[in-house]
C-alpha cells in the first residue's frame, strides 16, 4: 500500500476535520452545560448585573422534598436577596449519603462550599476535612455568647469554630398521657427521677404469661439505646477538654450499664428484643399511623424534638406530653441528657469558603430562618436571642420547657474525634452486659481504651 | 482433506495487497488495544492501583483526607492481632458462616439438583423456582427476609405457630441471628443448584445401568458413581462458596448491621465499619490484607487437598 493509499484509507476513518468538528461540539456543550450550573450567577447576568459581581455559593443539603425542602429554599432565596453578592446554588444528597460524598469529594479536592450536618461531624476538624472557621468568626465579630452552651461547644475543635449552628435538637422523655390514665396514673405527674421512672413504667407494662411483651411501659433500650442521653442522665461526661481526650465517669456508667441489664432481667434480654425486632422497621414505625409512639405499645421514650412533626402528622389525637429526661436524683442542675446541634460546614479547600461561611453565618442568625426553617422542623434556635423571640414561645410549650429547663443544662452530643466509635464501642458495651452478662467494670473499661486509642489514631 | 486454515490474521499479514482494506489489518493489533483500552485503564485505575495502594496503605496511618498518610510499620497489623477484640469476633463469625454455610448449601443444593435432574413434569418451573432468588436484588430480599422472620407477624413464625412451636426472635437473637442468616444463603444458592445440574446431566445413564445390573443399592450409586463424578462441581462450588461467603457484606449489613451483640459481625461488615464510620483507611486496609491471605491460604489447602480428589476424565 502506497502512502496515497494509506492516507485515503485514514481519511475513511476519521478525518482531522471531523475530529476538529466533534472537538468543537464538545467545548461548546460544555460551556452551555457550565452556563447551566450557574444558576443563580446566570440569573443575575441575564438581570444586567456585571460579570463577577457575584460568586456562586454551593450548598449541599437533603432537603429534597416536602415542607421541609420549601422552607430550605425559601431559606436560601433570602439569603439570596440578603447578599446579591452571592449566588447560592442548592444541591440535593440524600441524608444518609452526604457525610460520605462531602469527603469523598473533599479528598478529590471539589467540595461544596457549605453543607448541612451534625454535630459529630465536627470530629472531621481532627483529619483536616473542614475549614477553621473562627478567623471568619473574628473578623465578623460573631457573638459565640449567644449560643446556648452544649451547641457552642459542639461548633468547636481544639478552640476554634468549625462550625455554625442554625439549630438545635433536644431530646425529651414523652409520655403518652392515654396510657398512664388507663394504668391509673396521674399524667400530670410524669417521672422526673429515674426510680420514679422505673415505678410509673413497670405499671404500664403488659406482659403475656409466656413473657411475651404485648404493651411496654418504659425500658431504656426502645427505641435505641440512647447511650449518650443515659449516660448524661446518670451524671458521666464524655471528654475532657484539659486533657484532649476521653473521659467518661466509669462509675456513672457501671450504674447505667446494671440499670439496662436489670430491664434484660426484669422482662427477659430476648422478650425485650423479640418487641424491638417486631416493631423497629422503618425507625418503629414513626411515618406511619401504627407507629409504636402512635398506637400506645410505648408509653415512656427518650426521642429528639424532631418527633413532634410526625405527632403531628400519624397521631394527631395522641394524648401525650414531653418532660426532661429523668435524672439519678431529678435535681434542677441535673443533666438532662444531650442536645444535638444541627450544623453548617465549610470543607476544607472549598472553592468559595467566604461565601460557605456568609451562608453559614446566615443560617445561624438569621430571625427568618429560626422562624421559617428551625421552629417547622420542630428543633430550637441555636442562639437563646432567636429563642427569645416571640414566634417560638407562640410554637409550643415544648419549646418554652426546651428554652428555659433543657437547654442551659444539657450536654453536648459528643463532637470530638472518635465520637462515632466510643458510640458504637458503648452500644456494643450495653450488649455485652445485657446479654454475656460481662461484668460492667470490664467492658466500659474496655470502651473508653480502644476509644481513646481510636482518637489517638485520628490526631495522626 | 487435511488442509490447515490459516488465522485471518496471518493470512493479512503475509499477503496485504490481495485485500481491499489492507490498511486497517495492519493495525490490528493497535486497534485492538484502542477498543479494549477503556477495560484497561479501568482496571489498572480502579483494581490495580487500589490493590497496591492499600498495601501500602496497610503500613499507615491514614484517613481519605490526609494526602499524606504516616508510616506507622506493622503497627495496625499488631493492634488487629493484639488489642482489636471485634478483629477476633468477626474473623470467628465469618468463618463460622462460611463452614456452615458450605455444609448446609452443600447438601442442599446437591439433594436439589438431584431432584431437579429428574424427568417429571413441570421441570423447568421447577427449576425456574431455585434460581429465582439468584435474581432477586440483594436489597430487595433481604428487606423481605427482614418481615418473614418478623417474631410476631412474620411468616415464618406465623407457619411455625400453626404447629403449635413459639418461633424464636430469628434476626434478634444472639443464639439465632447467624442461623438465620446462613438459612438465608442457603436459599440463595441458586447459583450452585445450577453447577450441580448441570454435573448430573453429565453423568453418564450408562454407568447407572451397569450398576443397577450388579445389583448395587442407591447408596452405593450415590458413594461410587454420583459423588466421585460430580466431584468437579462439587470442587468448583466449595472453592466459590468459601470465597463469596467470607467476603459477605450486603445481606448482613441490611439486615443485622453485625448485631444483636456482635453475634453476626462479619469480618466485612467490620471492615466496612473501620473504613466508612472511623474513617481509619489504613487499619481498614490492614483488614482488607488479612483478609486476602485468608481467603488465599484458604483456597490454596483446598485446592491441595481437594485437588487430587477431583475427577475431571470420564
Amino acid at each position: 500500500m502506497n502512502e496515497k493509499e494509506r492516507k485515503a484509507g485514514n481519511e475513511q476513518q476519521l478525518s482531522r476535520r471531523d475530529m476538529l468538528k466533534m472537538l468543537g461540539g464538545s467545548a461548546a456543550g460544555m460551556s452551555m452545560a457550565k452556563i447551566a450550573g450557574l444558576g443563580g450567577s446566570a440569573a443575575a447576568l441575564l438581570q444586567g448585573m456585571p460579570a463577577g459581581a457575584q460568586s456562586k455559593v454551593e450548598i449541599w443539603t437533603g432537603f429534597g422534598q416536602g415542607r421541609m425542602a420549601d422552607a430550605m429554599q425559601g431559606a436560601i432565596d433570602n439569603f439570596a436577596v440578603e447578599n446579591p453578592e452571592f449566588a447560592p446554588e442548592h444541591i440535593i444528597v440524600p441524608w444518609g449519603e452526604i457525610h460520605d460524598r462531602v469527603l469523598a469529594a473533599t479528598a478529590a479536592g471539589s467540595p461544596p462550599d457549605a453543607y448541612r450536618g451534625w454535630a459529630w461531624i465536627v470530629g472531621d476538624a481532627a483529619i483536616g476535612a473542614l475549614t477553621n472557621l473562627q478567623p471568619y468568626v473574628d473578623a465578623e465579630n460573631v457573638d459565640l455568647m449567644d449560643f446556648w452552651p452544649a451547641t457552642l461547644n459542639q461548633m468547636k475543635y481544639q478552640g476554634d469554630v468549625h462550625a455554625m449552628s442554625i439549630s438545635t435538637i433536644v431530646q425529651f422523655m414523652y409520655y403518652n398521657k392515654d396510657r398512664m390514665r388507663e394504668g391509673g396514673l396521674d399524667p400530670d405527674s410524669p417521672p422526673r427521677t429515674i426510680a420514679e421512672l422505673d415505678e410509673q413504667g413497670a405499671v404500664l407494662n403488659e406482659i403475656a404469661d409466656d413473657g411475651e411483651i404485648l404493651r411496654l411501659g418504659f425500658a431504656p433500650t426502645l427505641p435505641g439505646k440512647q447511650v449518650w442521653e443515659w449516660g448524661a442522665a446518670f451524671g458521666s461526661q464524655y471528654w475532657d477538654e484539659s486533657e484532649g481526650n476521653i473521659a467518661l465517669d466509669e462509675e456513672a456508667w457501671i450504674e447505667l450499664l446494671n440499670w439496662y441489664k436489670s430491664y434484660g432481667d426484669k422482662f427477659g434480654v430476648e422478650n425485650l428484643a423479640g418487641y424491638a425486632s417486631t416493631y423497629g422497621g422503618n425507625g418503629f414505625g414513626r411515618n406511619s399511623p401504627q407507629g409504636i409512639y402512635y398506637t400506645g405499645l410505648i408509653s415512656f421514650w427518650v426521642i429528639g424534638s424532631w418527633l413532634f412533626n410526625d405527632m403531628g402528622e400519624y397521631g394527631p389525637d395522641v394524648d401525650f406530653g414531653v418532660i426532661p429526661i429523668p435524672t439519678l436524683e431529678g435535681a434542677d442542675d441535673a443533666t438532662p441528657g444531650t442536645s444535638i446541634a444541627n450544623m453548617y460546614f465549610v470543607p476544607a479547600n472549598c472553592a468559595n469558603p467566604d461565601g460557605g461561611f456568609a451562608f453559614a453565618n446566615y443560617m445561624s442568625s438569621s430571625p427568618y430562618v429560626a422562624v421559617n426553617k428551625a421552629l417547622p422542623d420542630s428543633v430550637m434556635p441555636s442562639r437563646p436571642s432567636l429563642a427569645s423571640l416571640p414566634e417560638v414561645a407562640e410554637e409550643g410549650a415544648w419549646t418554652v420547657l426546651a428554652r428555659d429547663e433543657i437547654l442551659p443544662n444539657t450536654l453536648e452530643r459528643p463532637s470530638f474525634p472518635g465520637n462515632g466509635f466510643l458510640g458504637s464501642a458503648l452500644n456494643d458495651a450495653v450488649d455485652h452486659v445485657m446479654f454475656n452478662d460481662a461484668d460492667p467494670a470490664e467492658v466500659i473499661a474496655d470502651a473508653v481504651a480502644r476509644s481513646r486509642r481510636e482518637v489517638e489514631r485520628l490526631r495522626g | 482433506m487435511g488442509v490447515e486454515r490459516p488465522s485471518l490474521m496471518f493470512k493479512l499479514k503475509r499477503d496485504p495487497g490481495s485485500q481491499p482494506n489492507s490498511w486497517r489489518t495492519d493495525n490490528l493489533p493497535a486497534w485492538g488495544l484502542f477498543f479494549v483500552a477503556p477495560w484497561i485503564i479501568g482496571f489498572i485505575a480502579f483494581t490495580v492501583y487500589p490493590f497496591f495502594a492499600s498495601l501500602y496503605y496497610s503500613f499507615t496511618n491514614f484517613n481519605i483526607i490526609n494526602l499524606n498518610p504516616r508510616w506507622v510499620g506493622l503497627d495496625n497489623y499488631v493492634e488487629l492481632f493484639s488489642a482489636d477484640p471485634l478483629f477476633w469476633i468477626s474473623i470467628s463469625n465469618s468463618i463460622r458462616y462460611a463452614a456452615l454455610l458450605l455444609v448446609f448449601a452443600t447438601i442442599f443444593d446437591i439433594f436439589i439438583a438431584y431432584l431437579l435432574s429428574q424427568n417429571v413434569r413441570f421441570l423447568s418451573i421447577y427449576r425456574t423456582i431455585f434460581f429465582f432468588p439468584v435474581l432477586v436484588p440483594v436489597v430487595a430480599a433481604s428487606l423481605t427476609w427482614i418481615w418473614i422472620l418478623n417474631p410476631r407477624f412474620g411468616l415464618m413464625n406465623g407457619l411455625l405457630d400453626l404447629v403449635g412451636i413459639k418461633g424464636p426472635n430469628w434476626l434478634a437473637s444472639p443464639n439465632t441471628a447467624m442461623y438465620s442468616l446462613i438459612f438465608i444463603g442457603v436459599w440463595g444458592s441458586g447459583r450452585q443448584v445450577i453447577v450441580y445440574l448441570s454435573g448430573f446431566n453429565d453423568i453418564p445413564r450408562q454407568l447407572y445401568e451397569a450398576a443397577d445390573i450388579d445389583g448395587a443399592s442407591g447408596i452405593q450409586k450415590f458413594w461410587r458413581i454420583t459423588l466421585p463424578l460430580l466431584s468437579p462441581q462439587i470442587f468448583f462450588n466449595v472453592v466459590t462458596l468459601i470465597i463469596f461467603s467470607l467476603q459477605s457484606f450486603s445481606e448482613v449489613y441490611i439486615m443485622t448491621q453485625g448485631g444483636p451483640a456482635n453475634s453476626t459481625l462479619l469480618y466485612a461488615v467490620n471492615l466496612y465499619n473501620r473504613a466508612f464510620r472511623d474513617y481509619a483507611m489504613g487499619y481498614a486496609s490492614a483488614l482488607a490484607w488479612i483478609m486476602f491471605l485468608l481467603i488465599l491460604g484458604l483456597t490454596l489447602i483446598i485446592f491441595k487437598f481437594l485437588s487430587g480428589k477431583v475427577i475431571y476424565e470420564r
